[in-house]
């Protein structure tokens, strides 16, 4: 049986300074637990275990001489593979990177992370370049939800997800080009926040959708994506989409207060759809009337283009992906995995025009939320319709016509952090997202963290990781 | 006369010089009329003067290369 560790990075990083444990205690831990997990969870492509009990090691020795590099020093991390990390090769969980990708690269983020004093568990599974789904015959374990394992723990970054959940890492990387950060974290019942376009350098990340893409925190709470978001933003010059804007000190401005703030319920896509689960419009509603006893002031409003900014991001996305991979897809089509390849093909079924298209409505979609933000604070909405799907029943045809609440964030630009807001009666993670400014993380972390001091969704652990049964 | 989706499908991944498999073919047939309508969805009349979102900035685009 594994030493049980403390849930969250702020609790950790207490405990790490008072003496109570130490960072190899909690590395030692977790390393149990993913020895005795990953097989089944596929949490991890790579456990780089030396190198992690090297950092924490030397995080012991750090904190003992009082050489404190703040709240992240000594906190096990798991990092997503697709983000170039030194010691551990990239492989973007797919054999087209052909053993590693990087090995001896870092991402300013990772580097940012490791100068911070953080401890690396190792490389989390991703769906096969941020993409697809799993498909066993590659030679990738195949992630599952922790909280029922014959559920998709949702992508595209699944490992860091049900690493968190798991307690397989305190807090991790991921990626979000149409949701994958938010959607993992909706699926496996922890926080998620994917940053404003440019908040945090993403060079040294294999590109999905460039004019998409982004690397963001996970954790159990949205106070540890704040100590998380504090040390990965800022500007870098080797991504020339990096934005030279100021970096607050996040977590000193979640104060709980939300008296006063506005909030925007974009109504008949995102509330009234008819794929919509009742008891996730329910729960969603639930955590808006907290947020209003607490001073908070809502209102139902719409949001023009709605459906259309969904097929927008689908299509530069995709565009943008099939520009990347076209020239392997024509070469090595079977190296890809079964459900990439074919999603990755449809970028040859949009034509040029249909690009400029998708950026035109990206423009009028765009004034249409800023009109909304400037009378609101924050909108929320679902972060996804549905708990996570049945692992066996995932069809990405049939996602075509379904809604989607994460990727016209992406397609804006803006900061959105997912918040655990209650179990199904199936017993699985339900959701809600906040959207806020531009470069406004503080603020949905703000109202995540008030939600987030009145309820304890985000700290429940899923059977399997409870210290009893590991 | 209408084209046939399946040689339209057929063509568009000739072009782009892509081999698939059979079942995959079939499914991307099926798919494909679901991805042109949402193309199709984006040509709205109120789009006609719209400039597309597309950011430039030369002041940072070649602090990398």
């Amino acid at each position: 049986m594994a030493k049980d560790i403390p849930l969250t990075i702020k609790d950790a990083a207490a405990a790490l300074r008072s003496g109570e444990t130490t960072s190899s205690e909690i590395t030692e831990a977790i390393l149990s637990r993913v020895d005795l997990l990953n097989e089944e969870l596929g949490a991890y492509v790579t456990v780089t275990k030396d190198q992690a009990l090297e950092q924490a090691a030397q995080a012991d020795v750090d904190l003992a001489a009082g050489n404190d590099t703040g709240p992240l020093q000594g906190i096990p991390l798991a990092i997503k593979d697709i983000i170039a990390m030194r010691g551990a090769g990239t492989t973007a969980n797919s054999r087209i990177l052909d053993g590693g990708w990087c090995p001896d690269h870092e991402a300013p983020v990772t580097a940012r992370l490791r100068a911070a004093g953080s401890v690396f568990v190792g490389k989390s599974t991703t769906s096969e370049f941020a993409l697809g789904l799993p498909d066993p015959d590659k030679g990738f374990r195949v992630p599952r939800n922790p909280w029922n394992v014959d559920h998709t723990p949702a992508g595209s970054s699944s490992g860091t997800g049900i690493a968190v959940a798991a307690g397989l890492a305190l807090g991790g990387l991921g990626t979000d080009t149409g949701g994958s950060v938010r959607g993992p974290a909706a699926a496996n019942g922890h926080t998620g926040l994917k940053v404003t376009f440019g908040r945090v350098p993403k060079s040294g990340v294999v590109p999905l959708g460039y004019s998409l893409d982004s690397i963001g925190p996970m954790a159990r709470s949205a106070y540890d994506c704040a100590l998380m978001l504090e040390v990965m933003a800022g500007h870098d010059p080797s991504d020339p989409n990096a934005a030279d804007v100021p970096v607050p000190d996040y977590p000193s401005l979640l104060d709980g207060d939300v008296s006063g703030l506005k909030i925007a319920l974009p109504m008949p896509y995102f509330f009234e759809h008819d794929a919509l689960d009742d008891e996730v419009r329910d729960a969603v509603l639930a955590a808006v009337g907290s947020l209003r006893d607490g001073g908070a002031t809502t209102a139902e409003t719409a949001l023009a283009y709605a459906a259309e900014a969904k097929e927008a991001n689908h299509l530069i996305l995709v565009a943008e992906a099939f520009a990347y991979h076209r020239r392997n897809l024509a070469t090595r089509w079977s190296d890809y995995g079964k459900f990439t390849r074919p999603a990755l093909a449809r970028g040859a079924f949009f034509s040029s025009s249909d690009l400029v298209q998708a950026n035109r409505l990206r423009t009028v979609f765009c004034a249409e939320v800023a009109s909304l933000l400037a009378d609101h604070d924050v909108i929320v909405t679902p972060t996804a319709a549905t708990p996570a799907e049945r692992a066996d029943s995932m069809d990405v045809s049939k996602r075509l016509s379904l809604p989607s609440y994460t990727g016209h964030w992406n397609l804006t630009g803006l900061p959105a952090v997912s918040v655990p807001v209650g179990l199904s009666a199936s017993g699985l993670p339900m959701s809600m997202q906040i959207i806020g400014r531009p470069f406004a993380e503080a603020t949905v972390l703000k109202v995540a963290d008030a939600l987030q001091r009145t309820t304890e969704w985000h700290l429940s652990v899923p059977p399997i990781a409870e210290p009893a049964t590991v | 006369m209408a084209v046939p989706t399946s040689d339209t499908v057929a063509a568009l991944l000739e072009a782009a010089q892509l081999t698939v498999e059979p079942h995959e073919f079939e499914t991307m047939v099926a798919d494909y009329p679901v991805l042109r309508a949402a193309a199709d969805s984006l040509y709205l009349a109120e789009l006609d003067f719209v400039e597309p979102a597309v950011a430039f900035d030369a002041r940072t685009a070649y602090l990398s290369t």
